[in-house]
């Protein structure tokens, strides 16, 4: 078979924008099957990739372990995920050409995301678990993916996401500041509009330059919260105890529901701290889950009513 | 016995049973949730001797404890600082610094407990805020096999009670953890890494209480778990890894389902910190052939499995397997989310245990209405033993 060079798959993974914009600037770099500089067209934007990760320099997954300053006042619309496929039939050239295969193919997908309900269908689902399943399940292929897209002068890290201002803006909610003391600022999509479910971001500030978040929707008197990336940071604690505080004082949630995919390595580690804190698994039958494959839940159940409890030691 | 933590499991009846709870913890009980605490307090505790630990508490249940006298907490952070000077006008706080033992390696672990350098800034703010820290605590896992950590968190401790007396605090407790297995020897290794350094550090005369949380240890090894099964299948041979290799590849395999699981009483499987061997009930020949068999539990969730692969004879539905050592973490609460069954809990004890009992003069309280003999099954000696229903 034919050697390919392994090279740098340069923008192909970046263009997140209105679908019509081609990625012709997304072309391959060059030491690759000629067929590959034109899979553009496709609609699915197949492109050859390297497949030898490892000579990447490590600064780029270590720059993605950093926190990111999150400064998405409002959600995402577009987020990218991708498939790897084998041997894929390339039909710009015929069945004798050496040309006629890709050999390793990259699918990328990007979705559209239209509300975030985490029990709705699974599109949703692709996207609700954002940048953060990305990361944090990622192997090494997809984070280096991750990398060159952030590589490649994006202006700012999160601005993939950020496609450009979409014209159905009546779709899209703006998240609002909804309380801000200390470190933790608490956004909400409007409160005004009496959706539901609502939108809940908490934003905790670290350092002056970096913020844990921990994005949770809120239905019902409970409150889903998506985990971040590198949950079991100290300074993650910390944002966590500060949100179940807010959660607790300031609105009438019965439960706090914290998710993790269950094939996760620190799956143990997890689960040891989450229970310590005061969380415990969820059976996950339990009417009240959203039916997510392959996702353990825990929960806090939050007190509300005392008045069972004997209030005078004997 | 100094210390105890309430959370290892809830059977009040091992704590009824046999002696006045008055009598045998001297110091301090400790909570996790409210529902221990009142727990607890009806048992006669005094609400002196109870410290609240857990590392985020919720706002209710710090009023809750302001209002039943429980006043010792433990904090490790800022924020849990400034919730219970909020909340809780008379609390005194143990301050809760971290150790260097790493489960699980590099970076997957919520480290709990405070930074030395941390310390510092936690000391300013409970001055501040007017609260007062009486001492100090840290944890040990039992996964953390050496016990220089000890060492080190030792001098940690005496550091922060020195810098704490810069700021004018009185310490006067020091609670060494948790953690030990259920083994005497791990007790005693640690002990012995531990004492001369205690002496050295927190001499006796110096009116500091040192406490510990050993309640792990204490009721580990006293629950064996009996569990049923209630479904078998038969699989091919290579579904299992290789690893158990005796049998040859053309045998069947088993699957058993039991009915408790992770969901349930194995709950610790979960994260992996339990190690379960099952141990066949009925009485089988020597010789009796070996097939590799798996056990799982009765939700039909992938990860709800005990025992990944081992050699068991060929078992029928309705058969028993007994679990040793399952006493820590394997109660907990039926709450709306977990659904989970208590099992029925027998008490039983050799008759020369209780003859021993009756010779120490301890009576028991309670009336044990349901008597009966039975053989003995289980690891016992050869006498009889008999058994009380809970």
């Amino acid at each position: 078979m034919l050697a390919r060079k392994r090279a740098r798959p340069g923008a192909a993974a970046i263009l997140l924008g209105s679908e019509d914009q081609q990625v012709a600037a997304a072309a391959p770099v060059a030491g690759k099957a000629p067929a590959a500089a034109r899979g553009a067209p496709e609609p699915e934007r197949t492109g050859s990739s390297p497949a030898a990760p490892s000579t990447r320099p490590r600064v780029g997954r270590e720059a993605l372990n950093e926190k990111l300053p999150c400064n998405r006042s409002r959600p995402s619309l577009y987020s990218l995920s991708y498939i790897k496929r084998g041997k894929t039939r390339n039909y710009l050239y015929p069945i004798w050409s050496p040309f006629a295969y890709y050999l390793y193919c990259y699918k990328y997908r990007v979705t559209l995301r239209e509300k975030m309900l985490p029990w709705s269908c699974c599109k949703r689902y692709l996207f609700s678990s954002l940048l953060v399943v990305i990361c944090t399940n990622c192997e090494e292929n997809e984070l280096l993916k991750w990398q060159e897209t952030m590589a490649i002068g994006a202006p700012e890290s999160l601005a993939g996401l950020q496609v450009g201002r979409s014209t159905k803006q009546g779709e899209h909610d703006q998240l609002k500041e909804l309380y801000s003391a200390g470190n933790l600022t608490v956004l909400a999509t409007d409160p005004l509009l009496h959706q539901d479910p609502v939108q809940l971001d908490f934003h905790f500030r670290l350092t002056p330059k970096t913020s844990a978040h921990w994005h949770g929707l809120l239905s019902d008197h409970r409150l889903f919260l998506d985990i971040p990336y590198r949950a079991l940071d100290q300074g993650n604690k910390e944002s966590l105890t500060a949100t179940l505080e807010y959660v607790e004082e300031k609105t009438n949630v019965d439960s706090v529901f914290v998710n993790f995919q269950n094939n996760r390595n620190d799956r143990g580690a997890l689960l040891r701290a989450f229970s310590y804190m005061g969380f415990e698994v969820v059976r996950p039958d339990h009417p009240a889950l959203p039916p997510w494959d392959n996702v353990i839940f825990m929960v806090y159940p939050l007190e509300r009513d005392l008045g069972h409890l004997p209030s005078e030691p004997p | 016995m100094k210390g105890f933590i309430d959370d290892a499991n809830y059977s009040v009846g091992l704590l009824d049973e046999g002696t006045n709870l008055g009598n045998v913890i001297d110091n301090y009980v400790y909570e996790h949730t409210l529902t221990e605490m009142a727990l607890v307090q009806e048992l006669g505790v005094s609400p002196e001797n109870i410290i609240y630990i857990s590392p985020c508490k919720q706002v209710s249940q710090i009023k809750y404890a302001a209002k039943v006298g429980v006043n010792i907490m433990t904090c490790d952070n800022e924020i849990e600082l400034k919730k219970i000077a909020r909340n809780h006008p008379n609390a005194k706080v143990l301050l809760h610094i971290a150790t260097e033992d790493n489960i699980g390696g590099e970076d997957g672990n919520m480290k709990f407990g405070t930074t030395l350098k941390n310390c510092r800034h936690l000391l300013e703010c409970a001055k501040e805020l007017d609260v007062q820290i009486i001492g100090v605590k840290f944890h040990v896992s039992s996964a953390c096999k050496e016990s220089q950590v000890y060492v080190h968190a030792l001098s940690d401790a005496r550091c922060v009670f020195d810098m704490a007396g810069e700021f004018g605090f009185t310490m006067n407790m020091l609670d060494i953890g948790g953690g030990f297995t259920g083994t005497e020897f791990q007790l005693e290794e640690v002990n012995h890494v531990i004492s001369p350094l205690l002496d050295i550090y927190f001499p006796k005369g110096s009116g500091i209480k040192i406490i510990s949380e050993p309640g792990s240890y204490y009721v580990s090894s006293a629950f064996t778990l009996a569990v049923n099964i209630i479904a078998k299948k038969v699989v091919e041979n290579d579904t299992f890894s290789s690893g158990v290799g005796k049998t040859g590849s053309d045998e069947p395999a088993f699957m058993y389902y039991m009915n408790d699981g992770v969901y349930g009483s194995f709950a610790s499987k979960l994260s992996e910190d339990l190690n379960t061997i099952p141990e066949v009930h009925k009485k089988y020949k020597e010789d009796e052939r070996l097939f590799t068999s798996s056990l799982w539990g009765p939700s039909c969730d992938e990860l709800d499995q005990i025992v990944e692969s081992c050699l068991l004879p060929e078992l029928n539905v309705g058969d028993w397997l007994i679990f040793d050592n399952m006493g820590a973490d394997s109660f907990h609460e039926p709450s709306a989310f977990n659904d989970f069954q208590r099992p029925a809990i027998y008490y039983m004890m050799s008759f020369s245990d209780w003859y021993e009992m009756q010779d120490a003069g301890i009576t028991s309280d309670t009336l044990m209405k349901n008597f009966f003999f039975v053989p003995s099954c289980i690891q016992l000696s050869q006498e009889d033993s008999f058994s009380t229903e809970a």
